[in-house]
């Protein structure tokens, strides 16, 4: 839990206050720059820029606000900075570059969908190691069940029961996002 | 791996259906939706807490450092023989009196009118002190500060706007020795790198002086004159193919300072 002698700390640049401040929020931070960015190292780079930015910016920080949605979009704005960079530099004929390649994209996601994403990786950190690879399996790998019983050496009725269990606790967590959307 | 399916094919796996009701079948389908997303899987490398750290250390360093007196280099290639102040003019020869600013002779040996001496003998000691005492002010005028270094401040320009520092000129025999000391430049390995030039007072001549992965303590070398060649800029470079066999300036400055003083 971040405190605000944590983020004044921060401010100073107190190498403890970064580090817990980062701990806190820097995968939420690479996230969202991976999602305008869908490259690892530049990803990277755009959250080290948004530290680096927010340590600045610090002073003008209102205590008792929430650090995230602050953090999200300076995070936001490096990495569509680093998109814009990337997009002058590439050389490479049109129609050499593939459909989803970064540099085509200069518009980035708007503020919602930064945060969205911000949320929703927010809501898998909460799960339990086993519980998060169930889910990144089921979603990201795309395995069915079956699939997933076998790699993880334990009874199907036990997936089906923890997939369905993990599913409506983040669904929980996020309907309001579902809401936010459909308004 | 499966293909790309629907929530009621994998509730429905091996047959045995979970009974879901609209609403949670749309939820369902909308959490799937949202984990799906690649980018929320991927981790940062662990060494990117230690470059976080590193890139505000050195932020802050260079804020409490920004304004203050540059020290004296002690280690300085030309050493003034005395204070700049105090050699306003060479001292008359010693016929009108002991020379009164000199500060590394004993003075008790320039008392001529205190006990009798060879004139000629005194005459060339004057001279040696005389030529000491202008070749000291030789040096001093035309490598001014070359203990002290004179700082300007630098610009972040194009996509690095936000990037700031200071950068530190000392004049010496070999050149002019480059202090860089940035932040909010991003560290660039293997085919990218920065690169620090000196630009002609008409903006029409480039010198490189040196290239670097960050912008942290950097040191640089120029063999030309800052009057010159008084633009200090970094540019970002990718390591030059066939096709650009001289390595020239990608023109994308990072960086720029103006240090002809």
């Amino acid at each position: 839990m971040i405190t605000a002698s944590d983020v004044d700390a921060f401010r100073a640049g107190d190498e403890h206050a970064v580090r817990t401040i980062y701990r806190e929020y820097g995968r939420l931070v690479f996230v969202v720059a991976n999602r305008v960015l869908s490259n690892r190292a530049l990803a990277e780079e755009a959250t080290q820029q948004t530290f680096l930015q927010a340590w600045k910016a610090a002073k003008s920080f209102e205590a008792g606000r929430e650090l995230g949605p602050w953090l999200a979009t300076i995070a936001r704005r490096a990495a569509i900075d680093v998109q814009r960079r990337e997009a002058r530099r590439a050389h490479d004929d049109l129609d050499s570059v593939k459909a989803g390649d970064s540099s085509l994209s200069v518009a980035g996601p708007n503020i919602d969908q930064t945060y969205t994403v911000w949320q929703v990786r927010e809501a898998i950190d909460t799960l339990n190691p086993q519980d998060r690879e169930l889910v990144r399996l089921q979603h990201l790998e795309g395995y069915t069940h079956t699939q997933i019983s076998e790699m993880l050496g334990v009874p199907i009725g036990t997936v089906k029961s923890r997939s369905f269990r993990i599913h409506k606790l983040l669904a929980a967590k996020l309907g309001h996002l579902r809401e936010d959307a459909v308004s | 791996m499966a293909s790309d399916s629907t929530v009621a094919h994998y509730l429905e796996d091996d047959g045995e259906p979970i009974d879901l009701n609209i609403d949670e079948r749309e939820e369902m389908e909308s959490l799937r939706a949202l984990l799906r997303d690649t980018s929320l899987w991927q981790e940062p490398s662990g060494s990117l807490e230690d470059s976080v750290v590193a890139a505000i250390a050195g932020g802050h360093r260079i804020d409490t450092e920004f304004f203050a007196p540059p020290v004296p280099h002690a280690g300085g290639a030309v050493q003034p023989i005395a204070s700049p102040s105090a050699l306003v003019s060479p001292p008359a020869p010693y016929t009108s009196g002991p020379p009164t600013n000199v500060v590394s002779i004993d003075s008790r040996r320039l008392r001529y009118g205190a006990r009798p001496a060879s004139r000629w003998g005194n005459f060339a000691a004057g001279l040696v002190v005389a030529a000491v005492i202008v070749g000291g002010v030789l040096i001093v005028k035309h490598f001014p500060n070359s203990a002290q270094g004179t700082t300007s401040a630098l610009s972040g320009q194009g996509t690095l706007a936000d990037a700031t520092g200071k950068v530190t000129v000392f004049t010496t025999n070999s050149g002019v020795r480059i202090e860089l000391d940035a932040i909010g430049l991003p560290r660039l390995d293997h085919d990218d790198f920065y690169e620090a030039w000196l630009k002609s007072a008409d903006e029409t001549k480039l010198v490189p002086v040196g290239t670097f992965h960050t912008g942290a303590k950097v040191t640089l070398w120029a063999g030309v004159s800052l009057g010159d060649y008084p633009t200090f800029t970094v540019t970002r470079e990718h390591a030059a193919g066939p096709d650009d066999v001289a390595q020239e300036s990608s023109g994308d400055v990072v960086l720029k300072a103006d240090i002809g003083g």
